[in-house]
């Protein structure tokens, strides 16, 4: 546990010299980071500018909602998606060959090999939008709540991560399928709408959609002081379940890696 | 360039060699299918919603046409062929290959990507078809159709000429991944992939409307839900005709100019 | 032994496509499908301190051989065993005694100077500072790069770059080293720093190593024993000089001349196989060099003479194209 938080540590390290090493592209990450960040917040304020409630929730609900979304998989975009993104590049480059010779978990060093520290600025970007509407909503947020948000967002990275790296692992069979990310960041995007809005989809895809809706939908409930236990143990009990199976698939797909030619 | 005598037949086998080369890689395609059709389909659940709860702004019938054809204009009119451009072409020095051959630089690069958005928007057109088995709503009249067909081709022109340019951008930009994405948010929003332009605050919708995008994306969208009279449908393509002239004036100057730039290794 | 390799198989599915368009529409409802036996039913053993060279033509199965006993593929069938261990169950107490260089693959940051990847490998294998700093500064001297270190390796040459991955890929003291084509790419000179630093770290740390290569002076210099794969079989397994014994059925006689003979006369002893007055190559039957050999000496007027063996990239593409087996 210990040798991987000091790996973790110098990776942080790594990244962070790697981001600063070439001005003019800091930049650009910076601009890039801040433009999505906007985008991301900006895009959703256009689609409920014509509307006063959905689903039930109203329309400074569901640009909160929003805003936590931007909190939580900001982190995640900085932590682990960056990594989903090379996912596909090393088994198709096979320069997994070199993650697999070493005495250090694949999983773990696929998983979190690189970070995005632009990122950061997306973040707190989401934040303040965050504070602004629970101001506006007048939501009054004890230290207990915001603690049990912070936990149950971990879980939710933790489900997220779990979906995600399991869907991935089909590329040790079809490395040319490196667009699944794209796909993987377009389902993650039902995430930033209450959960009501894909109740109708979720009886279909069951296995797809149930989870991502959850992500969200739990720390907002507890924000809001609108949560039940059974939402939370549901949540808990999944991430779970799929950080386990996300390990066995991994495990089953390398027996069938053939890595690249010479 | 690209009004140099075009050998039709030529091109065509080039088509159907790259048909080959796309063909190959057709769960790629459907992945690209699935990534457009998912976003369309949340925010198409987003505003069932929002009607549902009495917001009279719009209706579900047309909210269902709309974004349904938005998954086939988002599949068969968005090219994606200024990464290839950039990245490839331009910045690994690959683009040697090509001015080494006898054949415009552009219609090659219009058979390889022309296949990809064939076979994507096929899946949307089953989509579609599926849809029209169990739901009714809005599309225009058979008598509509030649100009929504003329609408269509200029959009896919327009969009082809228009990625290209910004493709070639990097000809001046070292790190073409900034420019990219501010043409991605910038397509986002004024292609009408969000909501309908006509939903968008007041200044940003004539910005909007008036724009090349909206030429490219949104109105053969608009044109095939039938909300447009003859007249409307004849303006569309002026316009859209005078946006592909001057997007073939400016691929030119672009492409002359960065030629000169273009150092044969790469970047 | 270190290394165990008994009945090793490795195959793989591939898919035939028809060419053109039609073919393309065809492949979507019907497929054919091939298996290639990359690896087919190999065994052998290397002991500890073992230099041993893998040959053969592209495709042969050389470098999927290394990939299963680093434990990279999972093997079709057969047993591998590397220093106790089954490489595919990829136990860390076996990584951190084995290492993979490949000539053409990467693992040092672009970005970055080389040293900041030996950190990273340093939490990685877990060596204490101590053992760190004195390997480190052994192999930056042996290989003479200390003035590149804090250089980002975006801005080294193919050459010092390959330096730096032999650091990084040896820093943990590895007792089997797995080289896949290391020279690659290097000009002359830098071949033949890389091959002097493989044959000097063999020596000193008796570490075993298994070698592929297309550049025979590697095999010439670095291994007293040879593998030749070919189509994914063994061909011959055993010591270089043999190989030339075993599978060159001639010898060569290099002679000077004292004065000028005809080309024609020399067919009465053997195949002339080159002519510059007054140097002459002739190519005689292994068995009959002896006895040429003082025909020539009777016979024509000779100043030197020197019974060769034929050259030994000569002899393997010979079994290439002939694919002989022991």
């Amino acid at each position: 546990m210990f040798r991987y938080l000091r790996i973790y540590k110098k990776l942080l390290g790594l990244n962070f010299a790697n981001v600063t090493a070439y001005r003019a592209n800091f930049v650009n990450s910076i601009i890039a980071s801040v433009g999505w960040g906007f985008i991301s917040l900006y895009s959703i304020y256009l689609l409920t500018n014509n509307i006063n409630t959905a689903y039930g929730w109203s329309r400074q609900e569901i640009l909160l909602f929003n805003g936590l979304y931007g909190m939580i998989i900001g982190v995640f975009h900085m932590l682990i998606s960056v990594n989903m993104r090379r996912f596909s590049r090393v088994i198709h480059l096979g320069d997994l060959d070199l993650i697999l010779t070493k005495p250090i978990d694949s999983q773990f060093a696929l998983s979190f090999w690189l970070v995005d520290f632009t990122i950061i600025l997306r973040i707190l970007m989401a934040g303040c939008y965050t504070l602004w509407f629970i101001n506006i909503l007048g939501i009054a947020v004890t230290f207990v709540q915001m603690l049990s948000v912070i936990t149950i967002a971990f879980f939710s990275l933790v489900l997220l991560y779990s979906l995600w790296y399991s869907t991935l692992s089909v590329l040790i069979w079809d490395s040319s399928l490196s667009n699944l990310v794209l796909l993987l960041y377009s389902f993650e995007s039902f995430a930033r709408f209450p959960r009501e809005v894909a109740q109708q989809l979720i009886n279909v895809l069951f296995f797809i959609l149930l989870p991502i809706t959850l992500i969200i939908n739990t720390p907002a409930h507890i924000l809001m002081g609108k949560f039940t236990w059974v939402e939370i143990i549901r949540l808990l009990v999944l991430s779970t379940f799929f950080f386990y199976l996300s390990r066995r698939i991994w495990r089953f797909a390398l027996r069938y890696y053939a890595s690249a030619s010479s | 360039m690209c009004l140099q005598k075009i050998n039709m037949r030529r091109i065509l086998r080039i088509f159907l060699l790259y048909s080959q080369h796309a063909l190959e890689y057709k769960w790629r395609s459907l992945v690209w299918f699935l990534v457009t059709l998912s976003e369309s389909a949340m925010y198409l659940l987003f505003w069932r919603g929002a009607i549902l709860d009495n917001n009279s702004v719009w209706n579900l019938p047309g909210a269902v046409s709309y974004y349904l054809l938005m998954i086939i204009a988002g599949c068969l009119l968005h090219v994606h062929i200024e990464e290839e451009v950039a990245f490839e072409d331009i910045q690994l020095g690959w683009l040697s290959r090509y001015l080494t051959k006898p054949f415009s630089y552009y219609w090659i690069k219009f058979c390889q990507e022309l296949p990809w958005r064939i076979i994507q928007g096929t899946f949307g057109v089953i989509i579609l078809c599926t849809a029209l088995a169990f739901y009714k709503f809005p599309l225009a009249k058979p008598a509509q159709y030649p100009y929504i067909a003329l609408i269509i081709l200029f959009g896919y022109l327009l969009s082809f000429t228009y990625k290209m340019i910004v493709g070639l951008s990097a000809f001046w930009v070292t790190d073409f991944r900034g420019v990219n994405n501010l043409e991605t948010m910038i397509s986002l929003i004024f292609a009408g992939y969000i909501l309908p332009l006509s939903l968008l605050p007041g200044g940003l919708r004539e910005v909007a409307l008036a724009g090349p995008i909206a030429h490219m994306i949104y109105y053969p969208v608009i044109a095939f839900q039938g909300n447009m009279s003859v007249l409307g449908l004849w303006k569309v393509i002026g316009a859209q005709i005078l946006w592909i002239l001057f997007f073939l004036w400016l691929y030119r100057l672009v492409w002359r100019s960065g030629l000169r730039r273009f150092t044969a290794v790469g970047q | 032994m270190v290394i165990s390799v008994s009945h090793l198989k490795k195959y793989y599915r591939v898919h035939r496509k028809e060419p053109g368009f039609m073919g393309s529409i065809r492949s979507l409802f019907t497929r054919t499908f091939d298996t290639v036996h990359a690896v087919d039913d190999i065994s052998f053993e290397v002991g500890q301190g073992e230099l041993v060279g893998f040959i053969g033509p592209n495709g042969a199965g050389k470098t999927t051989t290394l990939k299963c006993l680093s434990g990279l593929l999972y093997p079709t069938s057969g047993k591998v065993s590397v220093l106790g261990y089954t490489p595919f169950d990829r136990k860390n107490a076996f990584l951190k005694q084995i290492a993979l260089v490949m000539g053409q693959k990467n693992q040092l940051w672009w970005d970055l100077p080389a040293v900041e990847t030996f950190l990273l490998n340093k939490e990685i294998y877990e060596i204490p500072d101590t053992e760190y700093h004195k390997t480190l500064k052994e192999l930056v001297e042996l290989l003479d790069v200390s003035d590149l270190l804090k250089v980002q390796v975006r801005k080294l040459s193919l050459g010092e770059r390959m330096k730096m991955e032999i650091i990084a890929a040896l820093l943990h003291s590895p007792k089997v080293l797995f080289l896949d084509e290391p020279t690659i790419g290097l000009d002359v000179v830098m071949q033949k720093k890389m091959r002097d630093f493989i044959q000097n770290y063999n020596t000193f740390h008796n570490s075993t190593i298994l070698l592929t290569s297309h550049y025979m002076e590697d095999v010439r210099q670095l291994a007293k024993r040879v593998v030749i794969i070919d189509h994914g079989s063994i061909v011959y397994d055993g010591k270089l000089e043999k190989l030339v014994a075993k599978f060159a059925k001639y010898k060569v006689l290099s002679i000077v001349l004292d004065t000028y003979v005809t080309p024609v006369a020399f067919q009465e002893i053997g195949e002339l196989v080159e002519y510059n007055f007054p140097k002459a190559v002739i190519r005689v039957a292994r068995n009959a060099s002896n006895v040429a050999a003082a025909q020539l000496l009777q016979k024509f007027p000779v100043d030197d003479l020197n019974i060769e063996e034929p050259d030994i990239e000569e002899v393997i593409r010979d079994v290439f194209a002939k694919n002989k087996y022991a």
